[in-house]
């Protein structure tokens, strides 16, 4: 496993990271066993940054992460989020100072550590920016003066929203999914010049566009038009035709981006972990990379609206 | 809030329903009841398929947990027996929970037999209208339920959380679930309390918590906005994986209904449905076990 420094921390995260949301279950039931299982073997494997949220599985995924890395806490890095708890907007968010507090005792407790490394305010674009400079990152600098999170930080989808918050400098690290990858690799040109300047760390998430490059296709849910679809049947195609595997292809993609240090792909067992494992191994050849980024088109098709603005 | 008369996402699959009651007051003896004139005299197979054949969409109740509703303790064997011919008659019952003397020399002999019946899951012990300390004459008999693989429902009122946090720590290999979450009275006050208290007791991970009983302890008319901060409560503390529904009908129906129980529940745990309810009875009161 390659590891590569979080700029702006003193992290050096697995070029892979753990996304956890499936432990909560988001795509389908996985056995408490498993769960540890899957976690205990990404160590093995190097992977020492994990990503949660409370509202990945409603908690259930920080629980199983927590209860998972119990005893392997000093062998992690943990990053959890606050202020989405559940789908739906205005009831599901709460970016308020006191919230967000209360928030941050709460994952502690589920995921048994007295402080986790990375907090980050979850998909901002639903609420106002003044909430969340006025209220959620103060919460978040108090509970770093409090030793419960060493580095802060916003995720969210538009860029825009994400790009407003790293130009205050006020915090370290930002998360950006479904913008670094086969796609959509628009972080590269818009986000991490902006994340440099700010000296803020920069992770991606999703690198198979939740589902949409997956060979099964995706999942009822997913928001994209009909332009990112055509792109990514394209793709899947294409990869068929030729055996090669596109989720590897797209990890290997995303993980080769200049400027984030971890790429986070959810895992929810032992053959998803392998295939990212290998995947980061093995880099797919340039000229089957260079054949899929020619087919999926210049821009790969617009980004869906997300949020509140 | 979910706006009003907006439709809520109901679950798709059979719903089983974590804690109802029959009874029948010409048949058994139950003291409360005849101070509750609000509530009926009988309630059986025949009135819970009439209280649930018209849910909405396709919704149905596949599986039911029928508690004991404190007849007269020397008639609890009957009591089951009489639940289990509701099942003859059509009712979709799944497990028992029933009264055990859990403080008496002789409960071994009622849980050997209640294990060898298969259809018992549980024991509940109403501890609601006990005096302080009586949970500490049960704890013997709680903590040898998981020698029989049998749980315990916790029915206890607000003031008595810490109670139950007692009698939980003495009893760590037992299998709790919390009836109603705690019965905090709706609106009060004293919400931090109870709040507080529900923390504390969802840190132990052998207590589960079921969505039930609410609308009996809210004021008259109430509304989802009433119930809401405390079913997300217990769904933030316990967890997805620990909360199950409940209808707790009939005694649901003196302040609403089984459907308005239900789309309040549904509506206010809008993912991961097949959990909340259904597989986590199943899993809890291992329904699917002989």
């Amino acid at each position: 496993m390659l590891y590569r420094r979080l700029s702006g921390t003193d992290l050096d995260l697995s070029v892979v990271g753990f996304g956890a949301a499936p432990l909560g279950e988001e795509y389908g039931p996985v056995d408490e066993r498993e769960s540890t299982d899957v976690v205990r073997a990404a160590l093995d494997e190097g992977i020492n940054y994990f990503d949660t949220s409370p509202y990945y599985g409603r908690t259930l995924s920080e629980s199983r992460l927590g209860l998972a890395l119990s005893g392997f806490r000093d062998q992690a890095i943990i990053s959890t989020k606050a202020g989405r708890y559940d789908r739906h907007y205005p009831e599901g968010f709460d970016f308020s100072y006191r919230r967000i507090v209360r928030s941050i005792d709460q994952s502690l407790r589920r995921l048994r550590t007295d402080h986790v490394d990375i907090v980050f305010l979850h998909d901002i674009e639903f609420s106002p920016a003044s909430m969340i400079l006025d209220e959620g990152l103060p919460a978040l600098v108090d509970a770093r003066e409090a030793g419960k999170v060493r580095f802060l930080g916003v995720s969210g989808y538009p860029l825009d929203v994400l790009i407003e918050i790293v130009e205050t400098g006020s915090i370290d690290v930002v998360l950006s999914y479904c913008h670094g990858d086969l796609l959509n690799s628009s972080v590269t040109d818009c986000l991490v010049p902006v994340a440099r300047d700010n000296q803020c760390g920069v992770i991606t998430a999703s690198p198979l566009h939740m589902g949409l490059l997956s060979p099964s296709g995706p999942p009822s849910w997913h928001p994209a038009g009909p332009e990112l679809r055509r792109a990514a049947r394209a793709l899947i195609d294409y990869c068929k035709k030729k055996g090669v595997s596109l989720p590897a292809a797209a990890l290997s993609y995303a993980l080769g981006l200049d400027g984030p240090a971890s790429v986070l792909i959810g895992i929810g067992n032992a053959r998803e972990l392998s295939e990212c494992v290998s995947a980061a191994r093995q880099p797919v050849e340039d000229r089957t990379m260079a054949t899929l980024v020619t087919l999926r088109g210049r821009f790969g098709g617009e980004p869906w609206p997300s949020g509140i603005r | 809030m979910t706006a009003e008369g907006c439709r809520p996402e109901l679950p798709a699959l059979p719903i089983v329903d974590a804690h109802i009651h029959f009874w029948d007051m010409a048949r058994l003896s139950y003291p409360w009841l005849s101070d509750a004139p609000s509530l009926p005299a009988r309630a059986d197979a025949m009135l819970f398929d009439q209280a649930t054949n018209r849910l909405p969409g396709d919704v149905m109740v596949g599986g039911l947990v029928v508690v004991q509703a404190e007849c007269d303790p020397d008639q609890a064997d009957s009591e089951v027996f009489w639940i289990l011919t509701q099942r003859a008659l059509g009712a979709p019952i799944a497990g028992v929970v029933a009264f055990a003397p859990l403080e008496d020399a002789g409960a071994t002999d009622v849980l050997d037999r209640y294990a060898g019946l298969g259809i018992v899951k549980g024991i509940r012990r109403n501890i609601q209208d006990e005096a302080p300390g009586f949970w500490r004459r049960l704890t013997p008999g709680v903590r040898s339920l998981a020698d029989y693989g049998l749980s315990f429902d916790l029915c206890v009122r607000e003031h008595q959380l810490s109670e139950a946090i007692e009698l939980v720590d003495a009893a760590p290999d037992t299998r709790f679930v919390l009836d109603h979450l705690g019965k905090p009275s709706v609106g009060s006050p004293h919400w931090a309390d109870w709040a507080g208290t529900i923390t504390d007791l969802a840190s132990r991970p052998n207590v589960h918590c079921k969505l039930s009983g609410l609308g009996t302890e809210a004021p008259p008319n109430w509304t989802l906005a009433d119930v809401a901060p405390y079913i997300r409560h217990a769904v933030e503390e316990f967890g997805i994986h620990r909360v199950m529904f409940g209808s707790d009908w009939p005694v649901c129906a003196a302040a609403g209904s089984y459907r308005g129980w239900l789309e309040t529940v549904a509506s206010l745990v809008t993912s991961h449905q097949d959990r909340v309810f259904a597989h986590n009875a199943t899993a809890f009161y291992r329904l699917d076990q002989g």
